[in-house]
Parts: C-alpha cells; sequence; structure tokens
C-alpha cells in the first residue's frame, strides 16, 4: 500500500490534471451555462436549426455506413496480413486524421473539383460533385472515415489467431471466418470505431465548407450554420453549440464504454 | 488592426513598411470581425467593407466614430477564358449557372442582394436560383469560382483585378450598383489608439490610401 502523504510527485501531477480539466473543460462548461434553456428549446425549434442538425446527422450517418461498409474489410486486411509497405500504408491512411481542415478541403478540390485528377473525367460525364449534398458526404468520409479504419485495425489485431485459425481448420472459407468469426468477436471496437467516425463527422467543419461550399438545406451542416450565426445571432450560435456538445460528449462516451467492453472480452 | 477580407492584398503591402508602428493583421469577413469585437475579441483599428457594422458597433459604444477611407464596386466575376455565362441575363436565362455569393450577413452579400433587390422580381428570382453556395467572406467567394466550382460570382472590382487576369469583371447596370464605401473606427479600450487614429489617417490620405486606389479602390465618399 503507498504511503498516506502525498509525495511531490503526486501533487504535480494532480495539480497538471486540474489544470487540464479547466484547460479542456471550461469553454464547454462555458457554452453551456452561457445557454439559457429556454433560448436553447427555441433555437432548436428554429427551421435553420433543425435543417442544419438533420443535414449533419444525415450526412454523417451515409459517411460512416460507407465507411463501416468499405473501411472494415480493409482495416481487417491490414490487421491480419503481412506486406511490404504495410506500415507506411497504414500512416498514409491515418493522414487525414492530422491534417489541417484548409489541406483537407484543397485536397479534395484538386482531387473531384473541375480541374481535378477525377473531377475533370466526372464533370465531362455531366456530374459535378462540389458544392452538392454527396460533396458533403465525401468531406466527412475522408475526414472521419480514418477514425474507424484506425479503431478496427486495432479490434483485428487483438484477435488470438489461434481462434481465426480454428474456425479455417474445421472448414470455414475466409469470408465466414471474417463474417461469422473476426467482426463477432471485434464487434466492441468497431461499434467504437464507428461512434468516433460519426462523432468528428458531426463536427466536420473546414473540409466541408471548402469542397461543399455552405447553402441552407443542401450543404449547410450544423457546424456550418453556427459559423454562419456567429456573426449575426451569437445567442443563437450558442445554443447550437450547447446542442453539438451534448451530443458529442454522448458520443464520446458511448465510444468510451465500447472500447472498455471490447478490452474486457479480449482479456477473458 | 481586424480588417475586411477584400483589403488584404492593399494593406498587406503598405504596413509591411509603415513606419510609426508594427502593424498586425487580422483579415475576416466583415461581420465575423465586428462578432468578434462584441465578444471583447477586438484588435485596435476595426475596418470593414461597410458603413452599417462600424456605425452599429459605434452606437454599441464598442468602437469610436467611424470615417470612410475607401469606396469599392460590386461586380459579376466570370473566369476570363470559357465562361458560361456573359452577364446578368445570360445568368438568369442558363438554368444550369451556378452561382456563388456571401452569406447576406457579410457586406459583399448584403450588396449582393441589394443590388440585386432593384432587378425586375423575375430576374431577381431567376439569380437567386443559381446561387449554389453562400460564403463567409468576399476571399472565398472569389475561390470558388476560382477553382472552377462555379460559373460566376459577385465580388468587388478590386478582388478582381487581384486575380491578375484570371478573372474578369463584368460591370453592373448603373441602376442597380449598390454604394459600396468602406468605414474604420478605433476599437474603444485600444492601449494603442493613438497609434490607431494615425494608421486610420493613413488609410484615408497617407501610404496606405495610395495602396487602396492603385489596387483599385475608390476614393472615400466617391459614387459607385
Amino acid at each position: 500500500m503507498r504511503g498516506r502523504r502525498p509525495t511531490p510527485f503526486g501533487v504535480l501531477a494532480s495539480a497538471a490534471l486540474v489544470g487540464v480539466v479547466l484547460a479542456l473543460a471550461l469553454p464547454l462548461v462555458a457554452i453551456l451555462t452561457d445557454t439559457a434553456p429556454a433560448r436553447l428549446w427555441a433555437s432548436l425549434r428554429s427551421d435553420a436549426s433543425l435543417t442544419a442538425l438533420g443535414l449533419s446527422f444525415l450526412g454523417s450517418g451515409i459517411a460512416v455506413l460507407v465507411v463501416v461498409v468499405v473501411g472494415t474489410p480493409a482495416a481487417y486486411v491490414l490487421a491480419t496480413t503481412r506486406f511490404p509497405g504495410r506500415t507506411l500504408l497504414g500512416a498514409l491512411l491515418e493522414l487525414p486524421l492530422v491534417l489541417p481542415p484548409a489541406v483537407a478541403g484543397i485536397g479534395l478540390l484538386a482531387a473531384f473539383g473541375p480541374q481535378g485528377v477525377v473531377g475533370g473525367a466526372l464533370d465531362d460525364a455531366g456530374v459535378r460533385l462540389p458544392l452538392t449534398f454527396a460533396a458533403v458526404v465525401v468531406a466527412l468520409v475522408f475526414v472521419a472515415g480514418p477514425f474507424h479504419l484506425r479503431q478496427a485495425q486495432s479490434a483485428f489485431g487483438a484477435l488470438d489467431p489461434a481462434v481465426l485459425d480454428a474456425a479455417r481448420l474445421s472448414g470455414a472459407g475466409e469470408g465466414a471466418v471474417f463474417l461469422r468469426v473476426a467482426v463477432p468477436l471485434a464487434a466492441p471496437g468497431l461499434g467504437a470505431g464507428a461512434t468516433l467516425t460519426f462523432a468528428r463527422a458531426i463536427g466536420e467543419f473546414g473540409a466541408t465548407l471548402m469542397f461543399a461550399g455552405s447553402l441552407a438545406g443542401v450543404t449547410r451542416t450544423a457546424s456550418l450554420e453556427v459559423y454562419t450565426r456567429f456573426a449575426t445571432d451569437f445567442p443563437g450560435a450558442l445554443a447550437l453549440s450547447a446542442v453539438l456538445v451534448v451530443i458529442s460528449a454522448l458520443l464520446l462516451l458511448l465510444a468510451r464504454f465500447l472500447t472498455a467492453r471490447g478490452e474486457v472480452d479480449a482479456r477473458a | 488592426m481586424q480588417a475586411a477580407a477584400s483589403l488584404t492584398g492593399a494593406l498587406t503591402a503598405c504596413t509591411k513598411d509603415y513606419a510609426p508602428a508594427k502593424v498586425r493583421l487580422s483579415f475576416a469577413g466583415s461581420d465575423e470581425l465586428a462578432a468578434q469585437i462584441r465578444q471583447g475579441a477586438g484588435g485596435d483599428l476595426f475596418a470593414a467593407a461597410n458603413a452599417t457594422l462600424p456605425q452599429q458597433l459605434a452606437a454599441e459604444g464598442k468602437v469610436g466614430r467611424p470615417e470612410a477611407f475607401a469606396g469599392n464596386e460590386l461586380v459579376l466575376a466570370v473566369p476570363a477564358k470559357g465562361a458560361k455565362v456573359a452577364d446578368l441575363d445570360a445568368l438568369a436565362s442558363d438554368e444550369g449557372a451556378r452561382l456563388a455569393v456571401g452569406a447576406p450577413s457579410v457586406p459583399v452579400g448584403s450588396y449582393t442582394r441589394k443590388a440585386l433587390g432593384r432587378l425586375p422580381e423575375k430576374q431577381r428570382s431567376a439569380i437567386l436560383a443559381r446561387v449554389r453556395t453562400e460564403e463567409p467572406d468576399v476571399k472565398s467567394v472569389l475561390a470558388k469560382l476560382q477553382q472552377g466550382v462555379v460559373d460566376a460570382a459577385f465580388v468587388y472590382r478590386t478582388d478582381v483585378q487581384a486575380t491578375k487576369g484570371a478573372v474578369r469583371a463584368v460591370a453592373l447596370p448603373a441602376a442597380i450598383q449598390p454604394k459600396v464605401s468602406y468605414e474604420a473606427a478605433v476599437v474603444t479600450g485600444s492601449k494603442h489608439a493613438d497609434a490607431a487614429r494615425a494608421l486610420l489617417a493613413d488609410l484615408r490620405t497617407g501610404a496606405c490610401g495610395q495602396a487602396l486606389r492603385s489596387a483599385g479602390f475608390l476614393a472615400p465618399g466617391a459614387a459607385g
């Protein structure tokens, strides 16, 4: 058992924790305390807020669906096979996590803009992606997808290879091993990844503005609506911010809970 | 100094060698800067792309008396090569045309709506139906045009001039042209109020005033 007297390091570390909590929580708490409940309700009932929140949820939902369907098998391959350049590829796929939003926006325009690599061909075919709702989804997939890829890789990586081999020995094909064994076992980690992707997508701003623009009812998501209102309706922006803080907090709690479950399962 | 996005080029150039003081510049949409000043995140001098915002802030006691220091002209900007629309009529009649404007809260957006409001109802609603994005400041509006994402955009003549030929300005009919007047004011409680006042005078008549004029800005009070 440790001594009752606090060590100098213990005191310093606790002070550091208090500092961290104050620095991170203060702006968030301020958003919530500065918003009168009546004001919050009124703002939430306004059409512009509801439309923007609806667009955020719809766009993020579609993005998560795409990321889960395509990203989960991709993460499985990355986690369970060895090939040259695997580490490099893994790092490349995580790059959008740390890129400045403006760089992400430029990248999307360079690829899918009318003069872009793919966008030029699309344009010739009569499809113009930028400034559409589809562009919002593409931006969200690009920026938020790596959260799921990363979490899914570590969930698959934590599986006992012997369990997968046992399934193969009993005659299961690779597809069945993935769908029937690996995915159910990694489910909490995959759920956490999808939840983090959703949370990041709800908060996306910069790449969306640059690539999809900002038009009410089409591309103006909740975070863009906050930015639009910031100048003219600060209380309204504050109220919508409060909603986003609460939604994000709930999503992060869910992701934490799922990650913890995954760790318990892995140990069992 | 917090300045409207449309002033970026001219002010960056003239304040670099501004002898009396070291000027730090922050550019954004005038409405966003005004909101920052309201929230107490003000600098020393606020230079807006309209008269309304500085006058509102002055009425709230957040800035001193605003003074006009430049004028500008709202234009329809189109690509210099291969433009899809040639003028307002083409914009109104081409259903596939894509248009970028400023958000209503930012000066360029409010001037745009003011100009369109003077058009016949049918033409106005046709043009508004072409809007694909409402951008937070004039530089973002122009960026959407330069990336080829839209076919036309409402911006200031000086923004078009700054593209060095990539973008062409189509003048609006004089009857609908709004009066674009830039006003600046010293932020209340500034620790450098004297320096800010000197810089404001320089914007009107000094080296910065000349830089603004050579960037295509009109003299303060000039119509157009």
